[in-house]
C-alpha cells in the first residue's frame, strides 16, 4: 500500500508557515513563572497593607505556616491548570475537582483553627461593605496570577479550555487567600464561607468562564 | 518493540517538524492519516467527513506543534487535538448522524481479542451502536493499540476509568453478537 500523499491545499498553508517553533517550556517551569508572579503579590501586599491587627495572638506555625501550605497548594492548580491546557495531558474532571474542595476544605479548617485561637472581629459588628471589601480585596491580589495564568493557557492549545481556566481561576483564588489569612481581622466562619470561600468560587467561575468564551471564540 | 521504534521514530519527525522540516510534516501525515482517519470515524461515521476532518486535525496540530514537548509520546498528542477537531465539528452540526455504508467502514486490524467477537465489518457495524464513550476507548484502545494511560490522557479521565469503559464495551460489543445470532453475523462474514 502507497503512502498516502499530503493534500495540495494542506502542504501549501503548512509550507506558508513553517517557520521553527520553539517548544513550550516544561509545566513546572511555566508553574514557577506564575508562582513567581504571585510571590511578588503576596510580598507587597505584606509589606504594603499591612498584616492582621491580632497577628500576634496565633501561632507562627498558624498564621505563616498554613499561609505557605495554602500558596503551595495553589502552585499545584496552577501546575494543573498548565498542564490541561496542553493536549495529550488531560486531567480527570474528578481529581481536578477533589483538589479544588481539598482546598476549600482546608480554608475553611485553617479559619476555623484561627478563630479558635483569635475570633477578631465578631460577626454582628460586620456590615454587608466589610464583606464586600474582603471579597473584592481577594479578587484584586488574585487579579495578576488570574492574567498571567490565563495567558500562559491560551499560548498552549487547551483542548477543554473552560476546564483549564477553573484550575487556573482556583490557583489564583487560592495563593490571594494564603495573604488574606494574614491580613483579614475576621476569623468568624460566617465570614469566611461567605466571602473568603465566596471569592474562591466565583474567581475559579470566572477563570472557567474565561476559558469557555476564549475556546468557542477560538473554534 | 516495534510499537517503540514507531513511537521514537514519530518523535524525531515531531523535533524535526518543529525545527521547520517540511519533510517531517509529510512523515508524519503519512504515518499518522490513516490511524488518525479511523479514529475520527468513530464520531462521524462516515469516511469523506473523517477525511475532512482529519485535514482539519493537521491544520490544527500545526498550529499547535509549539505545545509538543520531546520525547513525549507523539500520538496521544495528536489523537487529544484530533478529539477536540472532531467535538467541535459535531458541535457545529449539532451532532448530526450520518449512516455509514459497509463500504465505508475503514481499513482497520482487528486484534485478537475483538478478532474472537467476529470479523472486522462485523465488529465495526456494531460498534457503530455502542454509545461514543465506549466506541472511543474501544478504537483507541484496542483497535489503535494506545495504552490505557494514553486514552486516559486524551480523554481527560483516569486510566482506570478508560479501562473500565473498554471492559463495559467490549461485554456490550459481545453480548450484541449474541442477540444478532449467527446467521446476521454469518451474512455480514460473507
Amino acid at each position: 500500500m502507497s503512502a498516502p500523499l499530503v493534500p495540495e491545499k494542506l502542504l501549501k498553508a503548512v509550507t506558508d508557515d513553517l517557520q521553527p517553533v520553539t517548544p513550550l517550556a516544561p509545566v513546572w517551569r511555566r508553574t514557577l513563572w506564575v508562582l513567581a508572579v504571585s510571590a511578588l503579590v503576596f510580598a507587597v501586599a505584606v509589606l504594603a497593607l499591612g498584616l492582621r491587627s491580632d497577628i500576634q495572638s496565633i501561632p507562627t506555625w498558624l498564621g505563616w505556616g498554613c499561609s505557605a501550605i495554602e500558596f503551595l497548594a495553589a502552585a499545584l492548580l496552577l501546575g494543573l491548570a498548565l498542564r490541561e491546557s496542553i493536549p495529550g495531558r488531560s486531567i480527570p474532571l474528578g481529581s481536578a475537582l477533589t483538589v479544588l474542595a481539598a482546598c476549600i476544605v482546608y480554608q475553611l479548617t485553617v479559619g476555623y483553627v484561627t478563630w479558635r485561637f483569635s475570633p477578631g472581629i465578631p460577626w454582628e459588628n460586620q456590615t454587608f461593605a466589610d464583606g464586600m471589601s474582603c471579597m473584592m480585596s481577594d479578587t484584586m491580589l488574585a487579579l495578576p496570577t488570574l492574567l498571567i495564568t490565563i495567558w500562559l493557557i491560551v499560548r498552549a492549545f487547551p483542548t477543554r479550555a473552560w476546564m483549564a481556566g477553573m484550575l487556573g481561576g482556583a490557583g489564583a483564588a487560592i495563593a490571594s487567600d494564603a495573604i488574606t489569612h494574614l491580613r483579614c481581622p475576621i476569623s468568624d466562619m460566617r465570614h469566611v464561607l461567605m466571602w473568603h470561600t465566596g471569592a474562591v468560587i466565583l474567581i475559579s467561575a470566572a477563570g472557567a468562564l474565561i476559558g469557555f468564551v476564549w475556546g468557542r471564540w477560538r473554534a | 518493540m516495534a510499537r517503540k521504534d514507531d513511537e521514537q521514530q514519530l518523535v524525531d519527525l515531531m523535533t524535526r517538524y518543529q525545527q521547520g522540516d517540511a519533510e517531517a510534516f509529510t512523515g508524519l501525515y503519512q504515518a499518522l492519516k490513516g490511524p488518525l482517519q479511523r479514529y475520527l470515524w468513530t464520531f462521524v461515521r462516515n469516511t469523506t467527513t473523517a477525511e475532512d476532518l482529519a485535514q482539519e486535525a493537521f491544520l490544527q496540530i500545526h498550529r499547535a506543534r509549539h505545545t509538543y514537548a520531546s520525547p513525549r509520546p507523539v500520538r496521544p498528542w495528536v489523537y487529544a487535538i484530533s478529539r477536540h477537531v472532531a467535538l467541535m465539528h459535531l458541535r457545529s452540526r449539532r451532532r448530526r448522524k450520518e449512516s455509514l455504508a459497509i463500504e465505508d467502514l475503514p481499513e482497520v486490524p482487528v486484534p485478537p481479542e475483538m478478532d474472537r467477537i467476529g470479523d472486522a465489518a462485523t465488529v465495526f457495524t456494531l460498534m457503530a451502536q455502542l454509545p461514543q464513550a465506549g466506541q472511543e476507548v474501544l478504537m483507541l484502545h484496542h483497535l489503535l493499540g494506545l495504552s490505557f494511560q494514553e486514552v486516559g490522557d486524551i480523554l481527560g479521565v483516569a486510566p482506570g476509568t478508560a479501562k473500565v469503559r473498554a471492559h463495559r464495551a467490549l461485554k456490550t460489543l459481545r453480548e450484541m453478537v449474541t442477540q444478532e445470532g449467527g446467521s446476521d453475523v454469518g451474512a455480514t462474514r460473507s
